[in-house]
């Protein structure tokens, strides 16, 4: 039976730390997802989202009941890896080196070779915007918080959230047109 | 006009794109290593006031929770016996079983079970019966050959793989498990690996629709635009309608590359070679108009238009257009062809995708009408 978020942080509060591992493999993956995305490398990704647990375990019990378990660890997340992004001078990680995770006959598995490729150019555009706007928007359609969410998890207000959400929009937009303008340019020079 | 919207990046898509980006798999030693960590900090005492707090909760909601299952228990119990009461009879329990895959001993037979069980989405039992099937005759490919589309449905990539490489170690020509290996390539970002499988496809099934247009697209997605336009080109000769070939002629746009176009021709749209219909040689031309032939017996009784577009050249226009005129009336198979013509010294302009328009010196549009019969009425 899948037990709820709350249920197994009563659990861990109780002195059943185990049951945290429950809390690991549900969240682990987006965490080291953003961490990755910041550090660029396997090691330091697995330091960071390791840190990031660690604090949420010190922290569980000012976790209040009611919000969203995601949400409340995913701001820690935020909170590291802006913290080592300060301390690190380094390239951030094109979003295009990732490594693919398998989705889902023909038509179907065609239909998903075609969106790869949108995605694709996507991911090539999100690279192009600033770092706390990327993640922004990623944090809002990929893993699909709520707008209050959002800013809650980034330390903005709900109207900032919104302006940021919008510009990216339209910045990641003006990228992809400019993408494809610029690709016909070189396919003409040919 | 394209039987596709054209291709805009409107913010639904952009949203959409953006929900479909892949995630990395954390690395398999993380959360042991995490937990290992956890459980060499010291205990939570948190703030000690609110565990009381928090256990009589819990019990609180644990007492709701026994209270609930006792409820739906005894109203089970009851409504069971009511229902027996009532009908003086327990319902039977009937079940026709199907056989353990592990007791079958004809492989066909458990391969059929397979592909039923397949078909009804029951991924897991299917796997059982092709393994068995594999395990009674591990020499018929295509038992492996499913094996690994069951694979490939429970999102077990790396099975899947090694199902088609079983099958090729023994049959290194079975088409099915190439092309597959392919997809799964591709689907894997391997794309350099799935452009050389799609060529070995290609090798023994030249000409194989899929492994073109695929071989275009993994080319595309590395970056080889060069090679992904003359791909879709090569899938162009050999497909001119449906969805794919629809969306091959997106991609050759984006690479500003509007040779070919869709046209609609009664009520289908077919993909023409307009350069090769205007200017081609007179093979390529032929290859055109019998695709025309063929389009419009199909669409039964309607005139068909052409209309001839040259920049700033109204003689080459009028040249263009009767020359076009004349070798389809002269080798379209179908006499009673009514063919119109139109020609302008002007460009073509068309729609291009994402708001922009395009501006074409040299080309031809092609559309059908409905003939009307004596009182007005269309005839298709």
């Amino acid at each position: 039976m899948h037990e709820s978020d709350e249920d197994i942080v009563e659990k861990v509060l109780a002195g059943r730390t185990e049951f945290f591992a429950v809390l690991v493999q549900r969240y682990e993956r987006p965490v080291y997802n953003l961490m990755f995305r910041y550090a660029g490398d396997v090691e330091e990704a697995a330091d960071l989202t390791q840190d990031v647990f660690l604090a949420a375990f010190r922290r569980l019990d000012t976790f209040r009941f009611g919000n969203s378990l995601f949400s409340w660890l995913y701001a820690i997340a935020v909170n590291r890896a802006r913290d080592w992004l300060r301390k690190n001078n380094r390239n951030r990680r094109s979003l295009h080196e990732y490594a693919h995770e398998s989705w889902q006959e023909d038509d179907d598995r065609q239909n998903v070779f075609e969106a790869r490729e949108d995605c694709s150019r996507v991911r090539r555009a999100l690279d192009r915007l600033p770092l706390e706007t990327r993640e922004i928007l990623i944090l809002r359609y990929r893993h699909e918080r709520t707008v209050a969410e959002v800013a809650g998890i980034f330390d903005i207000s709900l109207s900032a959230a919104k302006m940021r959400l919008k510009r990216g929009l339209t910045a990641l937009h003006k990228l992809l047109e400019q993408d494809d303008d610029d690709g016909q340019q070189k396919m003409a020079q040919r | 006009m394209t039987m596709m919207d054209s291709k805009k990046w409107h913010n639904d898509k952009i949203r959409q794109a953006i929900r479909d980006i892949p995630e990395t798999e954390a690395p398999e030693w993380l959360d042991e290593r995490i937990m290992r960590a956890i459980s060499a900090q010291p205990r939570n005492t948190g703030c000690s006031y609110r565990r009381p707090v928090r256990a009589v909760r819990s019990h609180v909601i644990s007492a709701v929770r026994v209270l609930v299952v006792v409820l739906l228990c005894g109203g089970s119990f009851w409504g069971g016996m009511h229902f027996v009461s009532a009908t003086g009879d327990l319902p039977e329990i009937t079940a026709g079983q199907l056989p353990r895959p592990g007791d079958l001993v004809d492989p066909q037979a458990s391969f059929l079970l397979g592909r039923g069980m397949l078909a009804a989405g029951n991924e897991e039992l299917a796997l059982s019966y092709f393994h068995q099937a594999v395990q009674l005759d591990p020499t018929v490919a295509e038992y492996s050959y499913w094996t690994g589309i069951a694979y490939w449905r429970l999102g077990n990539m790396a099975e899947e793989r090694q199902s088609y490489g079983r099958v090729l170690q023994q049959s290194p020509e079975y088409i099915p498990s190439l092309l597959n290996l392919g997809h799964n390539l591709l689907q894997q970002g391997e794309y350099a690996e799935a452009v050389a499988q799609y060529d070995t496809v290609l090798k023994h099934a030249p000409g194989n629709p899929r492994a073109l247009y695929n071989k275009a697209l993994a080319s595309l997605l590395l970056g080889q635009d060069a090679a992904a336009e003359q791909g879709f080109m090569t899938f162009l000769q050999t497909s001119r309608q449906g969805k794919w070939a629809e969306r091959a002629v997106q991609h050759l746009e984006r690479f500003d590359n509007f040779r070919f176009r869709s046209f609609r021709v009664g009520a289908a749209y077919i993909v023409f070679d307009v350069q090769a219909l205007l200017t081609g040689s007179k093979a390529e031309q032929m290859a055109e108009i019998a695709l025309l032939d063929e389009a419009v017996q199909r669409a039964g009784e309607c005139e068909v238009h052409f209309v001839v577009y040259a920049e700033n050249d109204l003689a080459r226009a009028k040249y263009l257009a009767n020359d076009l005129k004349e070798e389809v009336l002269a080798t379209a198979v179908n006499t009673g062809l009514d063919l119109k013509t139109s020609w302008f010294d002007a460009p073509l302009e068309i729609d291009a995708g994402q708001g922009r328009k395009k501006s074409l010196a040299e080309s031809l549009l092609i559309f059908t009408r409905a003939k009307k019969d004596n009182n007005g009425r269309s005839s298709i």
